[in-house]
């Protein structure tokens, strides 16, 4: 490759960073729940996007081929036990009883049961659930960043709402 | 004799898509109107209430989820560090 086209590729990379990498970041840190692996996650994403650059094709969907690459390194990750501490969720809101009226604080309350509802969702449901209802991403865009059929996606959604909608209600 | 019908504790298939897709905004204005009328005709006629309160429900988590989407963005540090790496 000549040194215009690696300056090229370079440039179009450095775009495609500085769109994505808070899209990137976020999931990662919906995965991970903590800030030191998301960062080191994101990292590792975007330099092995970098290496396969040459494969991607422009006319296709980056933010979905970069969270593709992102899963699939988190997943490997985990297998690996990389992540094996079982964090304290960094950005979860903890009620504070002398600051915080009743209403804040049953509130915070409930956001507590949701998050724990969420965390003990099997895997294949809890990233349905952060991918759609919290990033808002198409069935579309789920589909290709998971690796399954558009229609897998609405039954594995489907399913997770009925089971946090299951373990939600005994709390309501 | 009268058809005493089974009680029906099981969502449609149909109707089961139909939800997701009212929920997630991927119909278009006449096809969530048609929707509103198939389960308000549901609920009319065979007294069937499992679409409206599944979709109740549905709507009510989403609420609930909301409140737990992050609005954080990548330390500035971390596009340097990575276009450093690659560089």
């Amino acid at each position: 490759m000549t040194v215009r086209n690696n300056e090229e590729q370079l440039r179009k990379f450095e775009e495609y960073l500085r769109l994505y990498k808070d899209d990137v970041y976020r999931v990662a840190l919906y995965f991970t729940k903590n800030k030191d692996d998301a960062e080191d996650l994101t990292q590792d994403a975007f330099i092995r996007a970098y290496t396969f650059f040459n494969r991607f094709r422009h006319d296709t969907n980056f933010k979905a081929w970069i969270l593709k690459i992102m899963r699939n390194l988190y997943i490997t990750q985990v297998k690996k036990k990389r992540f094996t501490v079982e964090h304290q969720d960094e950005h979860m809101v903890m009620p504070d009883s002398n600051n915080n009226t009743e209403k804040q604080l049953l509130d915070s309350l409930r956001v507590m049961d949701v998050k724990k509802a969420i965390d003990l969702l099997p895997a294949e449901f809890k990233e349905i659930i952060i991918l759609c209802e919290l990033e808002g991403y198409s069935y579309e865009e789920i589909a290709k960043i998971i690796g399954i059929p558009v229609g897998t996606v609405r039954s594995r959604l489907h399913r997770a709402r009925l089971l946090l909608r299951e373990r939600l209600a005994v709390k309501q | 004799m009268k058809n005493i019908q089974k009680e029906k504790t099981d969502i449609c298939p149909e109707c089961k898509d139909l939800i997701n897709e009212f929920i997630d905004h991927r119909m278009d204005f006449a096809s969530r109107h048609a929707f509103m009328e198939r389960i308000s005709r549901c609920r009319r006629e065979k007294g069937c209430y499992l679409c409206i309160e599944l979709l109740k429900s549905f709507m009510s988590l989403r609420k609930s989820l909301k409140s737990l989407k992050l609005d954080v963005s990548a330390p500035d540090w971390l596009m340097r560090k990575i276009l450093e790496k690659i560089q």
